[in-house]
């Protein structure tokens, strides 16, 4: 394995890493992982209520 | 010491929007009734001493809805130090309905006479001054859309927060203000002056939380009820319908004194409009119509344009082969590219392909409900809903699931009957929501060449199956009995206003995003790599010299049995349906990883083969179960295990016997046919015409509900 490739993966690693940590934190919070977004529902703050 | 002020007043009279111009906030505004069903909080601009709480709408104090019990607990419980009371100047009768049970309960109140703008148009005019002096509060005429009076209503509103105590000027007749006086006396004489008035007025109506709360000993409650049946003699009403009468005659009164119509029994635009758009027999052609327009537009031709410019040009042509030759520039490994560009930019890619189709439908959703049409088209659903058992409230859950299920689902609390409420949440996920709109526009454009009739055949499908399983599950014993009724006030059209349509679909459009760049890269690199490894033979990378069959084809080959008889029984389409629970836009996103190419034309034809697969494809992963996010609203809303598990399961069942029917069936069109695959299908269709038309068993109603019903029905 070269050094560039061993760089790149390990940014992609990274950012997989992060994305997954983001979603469990997000998930501790009790926010929804729904798609449509808070500021556009009218429900949010049922859904956010932990 | 801060000030608490409580926006408070009728559904759909603006309270939202002057709460979000108070507050700097972005709360969700749509022109229908029901918007917010809990109450939001936020800091007045410019006033660090001032919270301003913005409340569901009402049309009265009574405990009979969600709304109702969420905005007096809070009037109540919270003491705020004044109450803005919104008004529609357009149709101050019934608005003032709730403004003299306001001025009861002892909370300083300021009136904003909202919507002046149209008031002044229709040549009408409102004696504030007059109005002020008969109601005993402060008057301000606002605009809460073009954002004028907003200064001078709050400033007065923090005046007679300020000043404190809010007198009642209304009293009712002789026999009914010696009973309050009686019940005062007899129950609530302890209690703060300033509330006297308004329990015992909860107390002759027999608000049943009211005498609950207070405790009251059966000898006090037994000489309080001979007080009130002897008014109810008196009167020869009930008790409850005496207090409404009376504020009626009331308020006539006062308006008869205060305002001045121009056009007194005259039709308004919005009567003229109406006589068109809920005409019995139009209403249905015309809302198909528009809808048929609507995705024509979005998912075909424009629709169409920008999917073929987004997959094909700037993913397919420009940054894939940009990223394959930059990485094979510094060197990388060929497997590290093949992960980047094929997995997470192919996979990433061709989810961000379909964001321009759905802000445009997005935008034509908001458009439609901001100047007040979906309003209509509840009313308009609920004549239909009610044939088929359905409350036509479930529509409104339904409008909001055209952005996203879950809102969706947790909309159903609003509906009051359990069992209705129940199936609302079973049939919400059936309407296509934002993220399964790429799969819509993935089968429309790839094996239909962009037809509009493909999309839209989505929606009704879904509308359908909503009422299909009204049908169906009604005539079993849970669902049995009559839906309640629904009463709804239609808004006045208006011209959309830009901003709340142009922030709605950003919103929507960018939580896509957002997520694409995060879940839907995540989900990818995950792919790619199952698709990459393989287990036979000891675990090794695939690559064209080695071979082998890799880890996702072997889990997706060991179940693509399953969806064989619905014709899309390969491994590719088997894993992408199943990662659909994931996230609904994971289905395209795994196309894309899977497929051998970016063009998504030549993806969906390679993966699904004929345009009949496709279709069947699309209808069970429109109906099927909803992604885990919505699962889990399911469950939060059911309550109960057995009912959750329940409803994913119906929906799963659902979803195969149609698909089953759509391909089987569909089959013998196209020059196939499998005998035992259409025996099924035609069992499963006589089941479903027997349950659809077997004779309903109704249920006799109880006396809770038809209390409940005259009630609704009343207001």
């Amino acid at each position: 394995m070269n050094l560039p490739t061993i760089i790149i993966l390990s940014v992609i690693a990274v950012i997989f890493v992060a994305i997954v940590i983001n979603e469990i934190r997000k998930k501790k919070q009790g926010k929804s992982s729904c798609s449509c977004g808070c500021g556009g529902c009218a429900f949010k703050d049922s859904c956010n209520k932990k | 010491m801060s000030i608490k002020i409580a926006i408070a007043g009728n559904p759909n009279c603006g309270k939202t929007t002057l709460f979000n111009l108070l507050t700097g906030s972005n709360q969700y505004v749509g022109n229908w009734p029901g918007v917010t069903v809990e109450k939001k909080e936020g800091q007045l601009k410019g006033h660090d001493d001032v919270i301003v709480t913005d409340l569901p709408g009402i049309y009265s104090l009574s405990p009979y809805t969600l709304e109702e019990v969420v905005a007096r607990n809070y009037l109540l419980g919270e003491n705020p130090d004044a109450i803005l009371n919104i008004v529609d100047g357009t149709n101050i009768e019934r608005n003032l309905y709730l403004t003299t049970q306001l001025t009861e309960i002892g909370i300083p109140v300021v009136i904003a006479i909202n919507m002046m703008d149209v008031v002044r148009k229709r040549g009408d005019y409102i004696n504030t001054e007059q109005l002020g002096a008969e109601l005993g509060c402060g008057i301000v005429e606002i605009s809460a859309l073009k954002g004028t009076g907003i200064d001078e209503a709050v400033n007065l509103a923090v005046e007679a927060a300020r000043r404190g105590r809010q007198v009642p000027k209304h009293n009712f007749a002789g026999c009914v203000e010696h009973a309050l006086a009686h019940i005062e006396e007899a129950a609530v004489h302890g209690m703060d002056e300033d509330r006297q008035r308004w329990y015992a007025v909860k107390i002759f109506e027999r608000d049943s939380k009211v005498v609950e709360e207070l405790k009251l000993d059966n000898d006090v409650i037994s000489h309080i009820e001979r007080d009130i049946k002897r008014v109810e003699n008196e009167l020869d009403d009930d008790a409850e319908s005496i207090i409404a009468n009376e504020r009626y005659v009331y308020i006539g009164g006062v308006v008869d004194r205060c305002y001045r119509r121009k056009n007194k029994d005259g039709l308004t635009t919005s009567d003229r409009i109406d006589k068109i758009v809920t005409n019995r027999i139009l209403a249905l052609p015309i809302f198909a119509v528009i809808m048929w327009f609507v995705y024509y537009i979005s998912i075909g031709s424009i629709g169409d344009f920008t999917v073929g410019f987004m997959n094909d040009t700037l993913f397919g042509e420009w940054i894939v082969p940009w990223v394959t030759s930059t990485l094979a520039g510094v060197g990388c490994a060929p497997w590290l590219i093949s992960l980047i560009a094929d997995g997470v930019v192919g996979g990433v890619g061709a989810v961000l392909g379909f964001v321009p189709q759905m802000m445009i439908l997005f935008l034509l959703l908001s458009l439609l409900e901001d100047c007040g049409y979906m309003a209509r088209v509840a009313f308009i659903l609920d004549k239909l809903f009610r044939k088929f058992g359905l409350s036509g409230k479930s529509f409104i859950p339904m409008l909001v699931a055209t952005g996203c299920g879950v809102p969706g689902i947790m909309a159903s609390r609003t509906i009051e009957q359990e069992r209705d409420r129940r199936m609302t949440v079973m049939t919400t996920g059936f309407i296509p929501c934002g993220a399964k709109m790429p799969i819509v526009g993935m089968i429309a454009g790839g094996l239909f060449g962009g037809s509009a009739w493909v999309a839209v055949s989505a929606y009704f499908i879904g509308v359908l199956a909503v009422i299909i399983t009204g049908l169906m599950l009604k005539k079993t014993k849970p669902f049995a009995g009559e839906a309640a009724p629904f009463v709804m006030e239609l808004p006045e059209y208006h011209a959309p206003v830009p901003m709340n349509t142009l922030r709605a679909t950003w919103e929507r459009g960018w939580s896509f995003i957002k997520r694409a760049g995060t879940v839907i890269v995540a989900a990818s690199i995950i792919i790619w790599t199952l698709n990459s490894i393989s287990l036979s033979g000891g675990v090794h990378f695939i690559t064209e010299q080695s071979g082998g069959k890799s880890i996702l084809e072997a889990l997706g080959g060991a179940v693509k049995w399953i969806f064989a008889p619905l014709g899309f029984g390969n491994w590719q389409a088997t894993v992408a349906t199943v990662l659909g629970l994931m996230a609904k836009e994971q289905v395209v996103s795994t196309f894309g990883t899977l497929a051998s190419t970016t063009d998504y034309k030549v993806m969906t034809a390679e993966i699904l083969g004929s345009g009949l697969a496709g279709y069947s494809f699309m209808i069970f992963n429109l109906l099927c179960a909803p992604c885990f996010a919505a699962m889990g609203a399911i469950k939060r809303e059911m309550n109960s295990a057995k009912w959750t598990v329940g409803a994913i399961g119906y929906m799963c069942v659902f979803a195969y016997a149609v698909s089953l029917m759509v391909y089987q069936f569909g089959s013998w069109f196209t020059g196939g046919g499998n005998i035992i695959g259409t025996a099924v299908a035609a069992f499963i269709l006589a089941f479903m015409l027997y349950m659809i038309f077997k004779k309903d068993k109704k249920s006799t109603p109880t006396v809770a509900n038809t209390e409940k019903q005259n009630n609704l029905v009343h207001k």
